[in-house]
């Protein structure tokens, strides 16, 4: 607001004072209740860019010839399989990944079956080597009462490529599991990493 | 806005009235100004739809086996009387689709508490009480009345559908009678460790 409020004659008194108040206080009145500010009419119209809200998603895919809702039998204590799986962020800001793992059936019973999650950098390889360096995101620990393990950050569009490892203890109690059966679920969850609330002046 | 307002203390060099009117001015502009603030943001992260996923069905080894004879679970040699000594033989298959070893105890009913019970292991059937190959003794004239225990893999496994051969002896210094059983057995996978991510 540009313009100024000078008492008649240049000089200011309470009288104008109050005169003021009043017309300002009248003017953020009609404001606040909805009504039009008359009193200031000039205008300068620009017209902004699009501004667009951010969208959010993920892809989990099978990789590497294995499929993740492939069980096998015969399991001895000690054996594991690996499943990879490349998950995406389809949206378009950057998300934190949390995955969850339950297990259903005797088997996923505590000492049974275990789970373990790994990245590598790269997308592994079709003999499930990894061409940097393997990162640990959750260490091998019972399906049962497994807590959510954090996935990190992918940035938008950005991969992670993630190797899960589903185990049977080496030391499962055989009078309780042998012949057993037990599947594991994963489930991913993902948020926004910022919560908004940002200075996006500059884009 | 109730309160009453008295005229200002002009100071020296100011115009009468006029700081008052500046003050009461920037109290409307900040009158004014309040309501126009944007309220605050209470923003959340926003969630991406769950992706769940299943996986298949893992079923862990179990241990199988069958006595060769009418009862699969189980072998019994009948003792006549007025022996000393009675051999039988008997033979063991590990019907499981994977190694594993088998152990359980030997009972014995209606046999004099001296009674004493050999077990002799043969990778082949015996033939005429001779073992041609991989013979090996489990259980060396232990008491009956213990309940001696037998490890039917002598200290390894057997292999998936593997079968033993098995020549029992019972001798006592007294007349031999009752029933010595060869009873259920207990089957213990070997550690694996194997990638199984093939199938």
């Amino acid at each position: 607001m540009a313009e100024k409020i000078v008492a008649a004659g240049g000089r200011w008194s309470l009288v104008t004072g109050w005169t003021a108040v009043a017309t300002l206080a009248a003017g953020g009145a009609l404001l606040a209740g909805g009504g039009v500010f008359a009193a200031w009419t000039s205008t300068a119209n620009a017209a902004g860019g699009t501004n667009e809200a951010t969208n959010v998603g993920m892809a989990h895919v099978d990789t590497n010839g294995t499929t993740f809702s492939t069980g096998v039998a015969n399991l001895l204590p000690g054996d594991y399989v690996y499943r990879y799986a490349n998950l995406t962020n389809t949206g378009s800001a950057s998300e934190v990944f949390t995955a969850t793992a339950a297990g259903t059936g005797v088997l996923a019973g505590a000492g049974g079956l275990q789970f373990a999650v790994d990245t590598c950098p790269a997308a592994w390889a079709s003999d499930g080597t990894c061409s940097g360096t393997v990162a640990v995101v959750a260490a091998t620990t019972d399906v049962a009462g497994a807590t959510p393990v954090s996935l990190g950050t992918v940035a938008a569009n950005g991969v992670r490529y993630l190797r899960y490892k589903v185990q049977l203890n080496g030391t499962a109690d055989q009078s309780t599991f042998q012949g057993k059966q037990g599947a594991v679920n994963v489930t991913i969850t993902g948020t926004t990493a910022s919560n908004g609330n940002r200075n996006r002046t500059a884009g | 806005m109730t309160a009453a307002i008295t005229p200002p203390r002009r100071r020296p060099g100011t115009r009468p009235g006029g700081g008052a009117g500046r003050r009461l001015a920037a109290v409307a502009a900040t009158l004014l100004a309040v309501p126009l603030a944007p309220a605050p943001a209470h923003a959340a992260p926003w969630v991406v739809p769950k992706a769940s996923r299943d996986s298949g069905t893992f079923t862990m080894a179990s241990t199988s086996y069958a006595f060769g004879g009418s009862d699969p679970a189980s072998f019994s040699l009948p003792l006549p009387v007025a022996l000393l000594s009675t051999t039988g033989y008997a033979s063991l298959r590990n019907t499981g689709s994977t190694a594993a070893r088998f152990s359980g105890g030997v009972d014995a009913t209606g046999v004099p508490s001296a009674a004493r019970v050999t077990l002799v292991r043969c990778a082949v059937a015996f033939s005429g009480g001779a073992c041609a190959s991989g013979q090996a003794t489990l259980v060396n004239s232990a008491a009956l009345s213990g309940d001696p225990v037998v490890a039917y893999g002598n200290g390894s496994t057997l292999a998936a559908n593997q079968t033993i051969h098995l020549k029992i002896t019972v001798t006592a210094l007294a007349v031999l009678s009752g029933t010595v059983t060869l009873l259920p057995l207990t089957g213990t996978l070997p550690t694996g460790g194997a990638n199984r991510t093939a199938g």
